[in-house]
């Protein structure tokens, strides 16, 4: 593999110099732009951007290398289960991305915690939402942004022959200096690029297993190690009957609609896109990379000695593929791991930059090209500063550390952006709910042993609740809204 | 029962539903609703 290393080295400045390219090109779109020109994209993105960027930010590197070591130890169980986030995906498109598009347009918001605050009311309380919305999103992604840089210098330090930190050193200024340039335009752009790298992968790797095995043989070869691997009579590692597996689907529904990080890309469209546009390519997109994780019973059957599951991606790479054409499709695992930090990095510094600054500073007057300045320097802050919680931070399970920042965040957020959609509660409900669910959610993930879609769960059931039931006892007269009409505020 | 797994049939189904639907919705964009346009 040494004598690869150059090969290594030329696809990664390569591939940097093309996503710098782009946040170069992109920062045309944001220049002479208010703030929504940076935050999102200027409402410029068209079908295929949109939903490559959608499913590059939401397959993440565990689609890559979690899910196929899952799959190795679990079987078809986690090939299913991470499907679901395709279908979930095209569902949230098609019914909920136009209303939240048009709602926030109304509105005027650029970001979802200030589609929040613009919902639930206005004044001093709004504020109240908004600085509590940005500082939770802030402090969630941000352990979330830590794992992805932790997971991308992990992957780019063995690729390239260097030390950890110098390799996330090097992954992350790349992500702040494009982010910086081009905002969420660069941000969609990149990941567009990216998610076509990583279906290429996806398909070369299949178009291997498939040529070496063919699927019927796979399957006789895997129930000749354990049956369980195919006809598992629970959904473990998802929990324990055998439906639990399918409680993904409502899961990554509610991740593709409530995530900030995944919402704001809905606010980025273009007026005139039709969401079915959309839908049709993040359909098969999301299919083909929902493929990845039959590479982990590929290696179950042909390389059945592992020592750990989790190494059956890089068992895979070095093993069955030349390793030139490793490094190429390393490089696209580097791609899924990079377009999802880019995303959590561009939504940690809005939160800061925009949300908590104008929750702060309601009246403040300051021009187009200083909040620029602001928003910009804020990724370089943020983007340090995840860095710095790689280096610091305990070694946790990188998996369990995507799961507390994206599942707690997502109980955080049910009630504000999802339940508010059909009825509509008011700024003490909102503040609530997002406590709620910030506890419920974070408790369940850090003290007890309830399985990782599970506790995430419990927290939106409980945030839900709080949030109807504390809007209703809370609710004057005057303010209460009749079940799904909206005050224009 | 294909492949005599019910999470690989599952899988096999939803994904030939989701990329059926996909065809057809582009299918209808391109070549029906166009010409009714038209």
């Amino acid at each position: 593999m040494e004598n690869y290393e150059w090969l290594n080295w030329t696809l990664l400045l390569g591939s940097f110099g093309i996503l710098i390219l782009i946040g170069y090109l992109s920062s045309r779109v944001i220049k002479d732009s208010d703030a929504a020109g940076f935050l999102v994209a200027g409402r410029s993105l068209g079908p295929f951007v949109g939903a490559g960027t959608i499913v590059a930010t939401g397959f993440s590197g565990w689609g890559f290398m979690g899910s196929p070591g899952v799959a190795y130890e679990f079987g078809s169980i986690e090939v299913l289960g991470n499907f679901f986030f395709a279908p979930a995906m095209v569902i949230a498109v098609l019914y909920f991305a136009n209303f939240l598009r048009k709602r926030a347009d109304e509105l005027g918001s650029c970001t979802i915690p200030e589609y929040v605050a613009q919902v639930h009311g206005e004044g001093l309380m709004a504020r109240w939402v908004k600085g509590v919305a940005a500082v939770i999103t802030i402090v969630l992604l941000l352990v979330f942004l830590t794992s992805q840089i932790k997971a991308v210098g992990l992957l780019g330090a063995s690729w390239l022959g260097i030390s950890l930190n110098d390799s996330a050193l090097l992954m992350i200024s790349v992500i702040i200096l494009y982010t910086m340039l081009g905002g969420l335009a660069a941000v969609a752009w990149t990941d567009t690029l990216m998610v076509s790298g990583m279906g290429i992968g996806a398909l070369v790797m299949m178009v291997q297993i498939f040529t070496d095995i063919s699927p019927l043989e796979l399957i006789d070869r895997l129930n000749a190690i354990d049956p369980e691997l195919l006809n598992p009579t629970t959904s473990a590692p998802y929990g324990e009957s055998k439906g639990s597996v399918f409680l993904v689907l409502p899961y990554a529904f509610l991740f593709t609609a409530v995530l900030p990080y995944m919402a704001v890309r809905f606010l980025a469209f273009k007026p005139t896109v039709k969401m079915h546009q959309v839908a049709i390519w993040v359909a098969p997109m999301g299919c083909l990379l929902s493929l990845v994780p039959i590479v982990g019973m590929y290696v179950r059957v042909a390389h059945p000695e592992l020592a750990q599951a989790d190494q059956a991606m890089p068992a895979y790479l070095s093993t069955f593929l030349h390793p030139a054409l490793a490094g190429v499709i390393t490089l696209f695992i580097l791609f899924a791991m990079k377009s999802t930090a880019n995303s959590l990095l561009h939504t940690v510094s809005s939160a800061a930059s925009h949300d908590l600054r104008t929750a702060l500073f309601p009246d403040s007057k300051a021009s187009n090209s200083r909040i620029l300045w602001i928003n910009r320097s804020w990724v370089a802050i943020l983007g340090l500063v995840g860095f710095l919680m790689m280096l610091y931070a305990p070694p946790f399970m990188l998996s369990w550390l995507g799961i507390l920042g994206s599942g707690t965040l997502l109980a955080v957020m049910i009630g504000p952006v999802f339940i508010s959609s059909f009825w509509r509660g008011n700024s003490y409900g909102a503040l609530a709910a997002m406590l709620t669910g910030l506890v419920t959610s974070g408790s369940f993930l850090l003290f007890t042993q309830v399985g990782w879609v599970e506790g995430p769960l419990y927290g939106c059931l409980a945030s839900s609740v709080v949030y109807v039931a504390v809007s209703k006892l809370t609710a004057s007269s005057t303010a209460t809204q009749p079940v799904g009409r909206y005050r224009l505020n | 029962m294909l492949f005599e797994s019910w999470t690989m049939e599952w899988f096999s189904y939803l994904n030939a539903a989701i990329i059926g639907w996909a065809v057809l919705v582009y299918c209808y964009r391109e070549f029906v609703k166009r010409d009714a346009d038209c």
